[in-house]
């Protein structure tokens, strides 16, 4: 395949711009299913090297796509059209942190759970935690806006981030935070997929950890009255840090894998999780146990200590690699819909999978209405990704006509592009354009993603190529 | 998505003018600067309330007090101070005193719906609480002083009413040492050499924290004016993030329609 690789390099690039098939075949995937085409890759150490890498693609004419761990699930990091890959897993430094002002400047290779070990002995913390927190860098965090499961009281990545270094499509540095300018650009920035540009540095918001926590796992005869007893709890006026619902398969596997005290009876189970001082924690866990019992639990149990709290979310967090034992392959859904129609089209969910004869496990941040069903599957079999793609179509299809949208936390990148017409109109996705064409007005930072094909924009002229498996 | 006839109105007038004033109750003072042309103002009311879901659409022209008679009943509320209207709220960044540690406005806006400068209208977010669907418009919208179209609809986050709320203030010298060590206050300001603190959460929890702090007094919140003001926004106008500003402006209201009083004395006519 002729990835473009004709250009002469430039003095000061040879040799910083790698092109050995291995290395771009380990930039061109990320935690998704699909496979993209770079035409290098480069790993700059300071903000001047991304800005060098960033005006040497433009010279040469080529677009660009800024790369963290690769832990993405939308595709976002998929290169396409022979883009220079700017990996930035070697700025990993923390620049500095101010206990006082509880705040930290870091770049954007740092992982985000090294963040808040560092910053433990403060008691304090980096309060974003996606379930991958132990590999996604921070840079990933604000490109795709992540969450997590505690940031059903804490507010997802936008919430944490008070300003940033970018360098822009033009090759220009600036700082984005609230003085820079009248609008929100820092708030625009975050979640916009590499599209408008590559941070290299964040300076983010550390929070307090708090002083009491309870962390209940509650297990029901089914899925329905777990969903309604999640409704009954928010209804109750209790915001738990976390609230996540584990079905029974999902459940079965983790307890397989991880040994948590799991509930191995119940048909769903719930992690609510109370933190903050010691009455509310008191009231709030009393009322969550009599919530849950109304809607007939099966098993409650309180985590004695630390240790026992630990384990249930290392049950939670490592639902992923649990599911190796049951299948090769797996595709993981990513829909959010208003909390009292979550009973409703879990139901559908389990039909959906059933009628393209795949088997689906869900585990999910049921607090925030966002689905994450599982389907499984072996990719050697003939047609199974066709029966993937469509019963993922069908759950984003059930998800928005149940007043849901398109994503809560994953992001559209590749993934869900062709879907932003089911959730967007033309002028909606006319105005997003917008957006992008202010930052990006050639559309060279990572091209192709979020906006669909044949809405007038800049970089959806052509078909990106061999970036789908 | 149609919003009724009161905004296919707006839509018919936004497109036919050339010059647009957007106005709500005047809160900030900021539209009694009147350039020539339309004044256009958001319809008000409550499109629709759902306790349980803790979200509450409304037109944005909808006054905050209106809004929090109507939560009161559930034991709800929004977290911003109660003068002007929601879509004023939005359009100026008006958090009040609510420190950062807690949810401020930006992260409580769930959907805009906005009639840009050409008449049309477009939406961004969803009826929903999480939510990465596409590039955020509304963290762009909140602060935008009516510079990127007429807010319409506003869908907010809405949150239980503490069972206590207490305002406490200090001009002792220790006063931010004592704060800091305190777990998440609502809000902490200094306002005249005071040091304002309010404590809300579990009423022991509350009684708790103020026999921690010495020195400390029960007071009644504040009276600063704390109305977002654009002539005092200490923002650059120059450099790389104004260029883009100006990119932003010259997309979304390529006729220098919107406000232009604003406009100008912020430089983003284009």
């Amino acid at each position: 395949m002729n990835f473009g690789l004709t250009f002469e390099y430039s003095e000061e690039m040879s040799g910083v711009v790698h092109t050995n098939t291995a290395e771009l075949f380990l930039v061109g995937q990320d935690a998704s299913n699909m496979m993209g085409s770079p035409a290098g890759v480069c790993y700059p150490t300071t903000t001047a090297e991304v800005q060098e890498a960033v005006r040497w693609a433009r010279a040469k004419g080529m677009t660009f796509i800024a790369r963290g761990a690769g832990t993405g699930l939308a595709g976002g990091a998929i290169p396409t059209d022979g883009s220079l890959v700017i990996c930035l897993t070697k700025m990993n430094n923390i620049r500095s942190i101010d206990v006082h002002k509880r705040t930290a400047w870091v770049e954007p290779g740092v992982l985000n759970a090294d963040l808040s070990r560092r910053t433990a002995r403060d008691g304090l913390h980096f309060a974003p935690d996606p379930s991958s927190q132990q590999s996604c860098t921070i840079g990933g965090n604000v490109a795709n806006n992540s969450g997590g499961p505690h940031c059903l009281s804490e507010g997802v990545t936008s919430a944490h981030i008070l300003a940033l270094e970018v360098v822009l499509p033009s090759g220009d540095v600036c700082i984005l935070d609230a003085e820079s300018s009248l609008f929100d650009l820092r708030g625009a920035f975050i979640g916009s997929e590499g599209m408008f540009g590559i941070a290299t540095a964040i300076e983010v918001r550390l929070v307090q950890n708090p002083p009491h926590i309870s962390t209940m796992v509650v297990g029901f005869a089914s899925v329905h009255e777990g969903a309604m007893a999640v409704s009954a709890i928010i209804a109750h006026g209790i915001i738990p840090s976390a609230l996540e619902m584990m079905d029974a398969p999902i459940t079965r596997a983790v307890e397989e894998y991880v040994h948590a005290g799991f509930p191995l009876d119940a048909a769903a189970m719930l992690i609510v999780e109370i933190d903050g001082l010691e009455n509310s924690v008191l009231d709030g866990s009393r009322a969550v146990k009599d919530i849950v019992s109304r809607f007939g639990a099966t098993s409650f149990q309180v985590a004695q200590s630390q240790g026992e709290r630990a384990l249930i979310w290392k049950g939670r967090k490592t639902a992923f690699g649990a599911i190796a034992r049951i299948q090769p392959n797996y595709y993981l859904h990513d829909t959010v819909v208003p909390r009292k129609k979550l009973a409703e089209v879990l139901s559908q969910v389990s039909l959906i999978a059933t009628e393209e004869h795949l088997q689906v496990m869900n585990v999910f941040h049921a607090g925030d209405g966002n689905l994450h069903p599982i389907l499984m599957f072996d990719k050697r079999v003939d047609g199974v990704m066709d029966r993937v793609h469509r019963a993922g179509a069908e759950i984003v299809r059930v998800s928005l006509e149940a007043g849901g949208v398109l994503s809560g936390e994953h992001g559209i990148g590749l993934e869900k592009r062709d879907f932003m017409r089911w959730m967007f109109t033309e002028n909606d996705l006319l105005f997003q354009q917008k957006l992008r064409s202010a930052f990006d007005p050639e559309g060279i930072s990572n091209p192709h993603k979020v906006l669909p094909r044949g809405s007038g924009c800049s970089d959806m002229s052509s078909i990106p190529p061999g970036s789908w498996i | 998505m149609s919003f009724g006839s009161a905004v296919d109105d707006l839509q018919r007038q936004m497109a036919i003018s050339d010059a647009v004033n957007i106005v709500g109750l005047n809160s900030t003072g900021a539209s009694t600067v009147r350039d020539e042309g339309s004044v256009l103002k958001a319809p008000s009311g409550i499109l629709s309330y759902e306790p349980d879901e803790l979200m509450i659409s409304v037109f944005a022209g909808t006054s905050i007090s209106d809004i929090n008679d109507e939560l009161q009943g559930a034991k709800q509320r929004i977290p911003i101070p109660e003068w002007g209207t929601i879509g004023g709220a939005v359009a100026t960044r008006r958090n009040g005193l609510r420190d950062s540690y807690h949810q401020t406005l930006p992260n409580n806006v769930l959907r805009c719906s906005v009639i840009a400068a050409d008449g049309s209208l477009y939406q961004s977010g969803g009826q929903v609480v999480k939510n990465v669907s596409g590039f955020d418009l509304i963290k762009l919208l909140v602060g935008s002083w009516g510079l990127l179209g007429l807010i319409v609809e506003v869908t907010m986050r809405t949150e239980p009413i503490p069972q206590v709320s207490q305002w406490v203030q200090s001009a002792a010298p220790t006063a931010i040492a004592q704060v800091s060590d305190l777990y998440r206050p609502s809000v902490v300001t200094c306002f005249e050499g005071n040091m304002y603190v309010l404590l809300e959460g579990h009423e022991k929890d509350v009684q708790q924290q103020i026999l921690q702090l010495d020195g400390f007094s029960l007071c009644e919140m504040p009276l600063t004016n704390n109305s977002p003001q654009l002539t005092n926004v200490n923002r650059s106008s120059q450099g790389v993030p104004h260029s883009i500003e100006r990119a932003i402006r010259k997309e979304f209201d390529p006729g220098n329609k919107l406000n232009k009083s604003i406009a100008s004395q912020r430089g983003l006519l284009t």
